[in-house]
């Protein structure tokens, strides 16, 4: 079994591929974890050379085909979410004090600034590969740039055996692999072949802000932080962009409402409530 | 000694042929002919002229310019756009290889008793 570790995208990354040493597979992970640093650098909101800084600056931009392609599949989950999942909530996430890279995040004193509800057009050339935001509107791809990394890692290192990528929780495989899921006790172990899981929640990723915890799942309709019940939300899907997705609306579900949303969609999922209930849903067993 | 009636019309067709006279006075036609003349022959208005049709004349050239430019702006981006697709096509051709025989296409959860090879926690 091979394993390369790394740093990218303000989390840490681990490739675990099940093939012999060697050029081949040694070039796969290379390959894999490059593929990590250059989707970095066009769809960091952080770094303000990306693509994806530029077009905040600008308000328009022409597009490279990661971006132009991880903001239609952004679009794509605000329309399905009903707006539960929306990439404009880019000036909330700063208003409530998240923008830098988390590293840098420096708690402070001073309150959260004030924040509406998101929204806002986003419109996309595909002919001209264009991507044009309406006024005041920026966007961040944070964890849906972090899912589409770990899909495309997964394609990198499908040809060179059974593999995983695993960043920060996003998760991406091919063929059968064992993982865990952390609850209020006992940690569950997942048995996945192939497909992905995402795992989002507010135990990380807080900070404080004149007194008050704050965390980055904002909640598109008030522009804050979201209130749920949940903690964390563990979610299934063919791709980590899907997963990713899914966990996100189910956190601002709650938890009864993430337990029906899975169970008619047929989507499995494993949920940890504050209180420390944890529930397998989605035909999950 | 004249009527009243006549001594009226006498101050009505008085009055008319004023006004008739200060309509005339005030748009002094006489003057704008001399007046067009004089602006023709000025040299600032010559030279105005002369500036504004260079300019239409310019305006025109740059849209020209720019039309060619965004034609072959249109077509190097379809062309970019066509080489990324077909790499793409050509870069998923093992994958879907892979898939065929690793069952990547129908992916399956179930819980397990086994220890776990990695973790998926809040990123």
């Amino acid at each position: 079994m091979l394993r390369r570790t790394f740093a990218a995208m303000g989390t840490d990354i681990e490739l675990l591929l099940d093939a012999p040493g060697g050029p081949q597979a040694t070039e796969a992970l290379g390959a894999a974890e490059a593929e990590f640093h250059r989707l970095e650098s066009l769809l960091s909101r952080f770094r303000p050379d990306s693509q994806l800084a530029r077009l905040n600056r600008d308000g328009a931009i022409v597009a490279g085909c990661e971006l132009l392609e991880v903001t239609e599949l952004a679009v794509a989950a605000r329309a399905r979410s009903h707006g539960r999942f929306d990439p404009t909530i880019h000036d909330a996430l700063c208003a409530a004090g998240y923008h830098t890279s988390f590293d840098e995040l420096d708690p402070g004193d001073a309150p959260a600034e004030p924040a509406g509800p998101c929204g806002g057009t986003i419109a996309i050339d595909r002919e001209l590969c264009s991507i044009t935001l309406g006024p005041d509107v920026r966007i961040d791809l944070g964890g849906i740039a972090k899912g589409y990394a770990v899909d495309r890692a997964r394609e990198i290192l499908a040809p060179a055996g059974r593999s995983l990528v695993n960043a920060g929780g996003d998760i991406a495989a091919t063929g059968e692999w064992i993982v865990g899921v952390e609850t209020a006790g006992t940690p569950i172990s997942l048995a996945i072949d192939g497909g992905a899981l995402a795992t989002t929640g507010r135990d990380r990723r807080c900070w404080t802000r004149g007194g008050r915890e704050l965390h980055h799942l904002i909640d598109p309709s008030t522009g804050q932080p979201a209130t749920s019940d949940l903690l964390r939300v563990t979610a299934f899907a063919p791709t980590a962009v899907e997963a990713e997705v899914l966990a996100k609306t189910r956190f601002l579900a709650g938890f009864d409402g993430a337990l029906e949303e899975a169970a008619s969609a047929a989507a499995p999922c494993v949920l940890v409530a504050e209180d420390g209930r944890c529930a397998l849903a989605g035909g999950l067993a | 000694m004249t009527s009243a009636a006549a001594r009226i019309s006498i101050a009505l067709v008085t009055l008319q042929l004023f006004l008739v006279l200060l309509v005339a006075v005030v748009a002094h036609p006489w003057q704008s002919t001399t007046a067009r003349a004089s602006a023709a022959r000025d040299p600032r208005i010559v030279a105005l002229h002369r500036r504004e049709a260079g300019l239409r004349r310019e305006s025109l050239h740059v849209r020209r310019v720019l039309d060619r430019r965004w034609a072959i702006y249109r077509r190097s981006l379809a062309k970019r756009q066509s080489a990324i697709d077909a790499a793409r096509r050509a870069a998923s051709v093992p994958i879907v290889r892979q898939a065929a025989t690793a069952s990547y296409s129908a992916p399956s959860v179930r819980v397990v008793t086994l220890p776990a090879q990695t973790i998926t926690r809040t990123s």
